[in-house]
């Protein structure tokens, strides 16, 4: 192999202390008040870090993302000096909204209300007839609102208290678990937004735990083991670790190497599956190495910092309050679970497919938009689109069923500590509890 | 060169780099050229809202954005994708002849593009 880092990281695989954190129901109306909603966006989502975007999507000064999150919308600017910057996406004067939703490049940012237009860096750059105003206009105090904003693995964070601490001291443990699969190395293979009728939790909650996999997805038990799934509960943060390439203890062709993950593991990395001839134990380290050897170099990548099971496996992390990581080494799936600006039964999923590709840049996806509907199937780059419709059917089902009298909260077993967990740190928000701690 | 065919205006001139654009301005005439992948499409240059000039815009694949606002455009068909541009861009016929692009501009006088 042409590649060796002088610094190898790598991910720490210890067990975590299992948390205490007792058996009683989560609330239903947590996920359907208007007021927990309230509560939430004044506690939680104005105080936390939030994932807001790639940084390789603004390259140039001047290349700008917009980044939505419940009632705020926020510019993220690439400025002159090579820094990013956030500011508000709102006019000083009437309040308009500078830029619609999406991503671009301006030299600057006109007000399509009465034509204030300020600079890349937020400052003011022209008022029309300034002298009008006989209040004066103070540009300093005009200038957009600046909003706190910082990088890690090639992603965009925003934190809307100016107070809040900094963002490598929120994530915690998370650079030190996910630095070695260089992030920053990765590129957009697909970027989706689905509106769902159901709240954000319950779209976070739903991917947050192995218990589901044998009734939603009992398609791929025969390639993923539902049953052998270590789970850490950091401070805000958690993880799981999902084998793949070898079949559910629950499924009958558990411990053979069946024609599922012949096709789609070993022939999908490029094995000669019908020539081979290991058993179950030797599908991982199989793939792991055709990945080192041959499909690092050919993106140009070094994988060598990976164990063979993070080349396999689904190594699963939920960064709090919102961004789901899916990541299997040479790709990765990421979620955000977005708030709706005012209904607590709705909510925006984002999807975004990754692939670790350092050599040529690929072309940026189209963000893609749909309204969830019972027959929505997106056909994803990098796959996926079947396994993710089998979650997403399920939301607004869970979230009308929240509303019925019939059910009074969330019932949880141990297979689902990292919801609980989860609520947990949410909690220690709302009572004002959570800001002084670490990730 | 210009030549009157059915009273259309059909202006000759040199095509953009693939990924760029060029500003053509024949007597009033504001047409922006884009190269896309090779393919040509003439438009023109003046965006729906506010008439801001755009090639100082950001054309990434076949999407336009207006300096100004930001307003998007499908430059294939000057159909407006995001506000506050409603209406859409006019766009012009073009094609290749012996290396040089000729657009069609319905209705216009006859008149030959600077060189």
């Amino acid at each position: 192999m042409g590649f060796q880092r002088s610094n190898r990281l790598s991910t720490p695989l210890e067990r975590s202390p299992a948390p205490q954190l007792g058996f009683d129901r989560i609330p239903k109306e947590r996920y359907l008040s208007p007021e927990f909603a309230h509560l939430e966006w004044e506690q939680m989502w104005t105080k936390t870090w939030l994932f807001a975007g790639f940084e390789k999507d603004i390259a140039e000064p001047g290349d700008y993302f917009t980044t939505e999150i419940g009632p705020e919308s926020i510019l993220v600017i690439r400025q002159r000096s090579g820094e990013i910057a956030a500011r508000y996406n709102v006019c000083r004067h009437r309040g308009n909204r500078l830029r619609e939703p999406g991503m671009g490049h301006a030299e600057s940012f006109a007000c399509a209300f009465h034509d204030w237009r300020y600079n890349i860096d937020g400052s003011v750059k022209s008022i029309h007839d300034p002298e009008t105003f006989p209040q004066g206009c103070p540009l300093e105090d005009l200038a957009l609102k600046p909003v706190r904003c910082e990088t890690w693995g090639g992603f965009v964070w925003l934190n809307l208290d100016p107070e809040a601490r900094p963002l490598r001291e929120y994530l915690g443990i998370i650079p030190d678990h996910l630095d070695p699969y260089h992030f920053e190395e990765m590129q957009l293979l697909d970027h989706v937004t689905i509106e769902v009728a159901c709240n954000w939790k319950t779209s976070v909650d739903a991917f947050n735990e192995p218990y589901h996999m044998a009734g939603t997805h009992p398609d791929t038990l025969v390639f993923s083991d539902d049953v052998n799934v270590p789970i850490d509960c950091y401070d805000h943060h958690s993880r799981m670790i999902m084998p793949l390439a070898v079949a559910s203890p629950r499924h009958p062709d558990h411990g053979r190497v069946n024609e599922e993950i012949r096709q789609n593991f070993l022939a999908r990395f490029g094995i000669d599956a019908s020539a081979f001839e290991g058993g179950a134990a030797d599908v991982g380290p199989a793939i792991a190495k055709q990945v080192r050897e041959v499909h690092g170099p050919a993106l140009g990548a070094d994988f060598s910092e990976l164990t063979d099971s993070q080349l396999v496996d689904d190594f699963h992390y939920t960064v709090f309050p919102n961004i789901t990581f899916n990541i299997f080494g040479m790709t990765a799936w990421v979620f955000r679970h977005r708030p709706h600006p005012h209904d607590p039964d709705r909510m925006f999923f984002d999807f975004f497919s990754l692939l670790r590709s350092p050599g040529d840049p690929l072309p940026r996806p189209e963000h893609r938009h749909y309204e969830l509907s019972d027959d929505l199937v997106v056909e994803l780059a990098g796959g996926g689109g079947e396994l993710l419709a089998q979650d997403t059917y399920n939301l607004p089902r869970i979230q009308a069923g929240m509303h019925s009298q019939g059910f009074e909260g969330l019932f949880l077993g141990e297979q689902e500590i990292r919801i609980r967990h989860f609520h947990e740190t949410l909690q220690s928000y709302i009572e004002g509890k959570a800001s002084a701690g670490s990730g | 060169m210009a030549e009157v065919e059915d009273s259309q205006c059909r202006v000759e001139t040199d095509e953009p780099e693939p990924g760029a654009m060029r500003a053509v301005d024949v007597d009033g005439h504001e047409i922006l050229l884009c190269n896309v992948g090779g393919e040509i499409y003439a438009l023109r240059n003046a965006c729906s809202h506010a008439t801001t000039r755009l090639e100082g815009g950001q054309l990434r694949g076949h999407r336009l954005e207006c300096p100004l606002h930001g307003a998007i455009f499908d430059i294939r068909s000057g159909v407006p994708l995001t506000p506050p541009a409603r209406k859409p861009l006019e766009v012009y016929p073009v094609e290749r002849v012996q290396g040089r692009v000729v657009i069609r501009i319905p209705g216009s006088p006859v008149r030959t593009p600077p060189a």
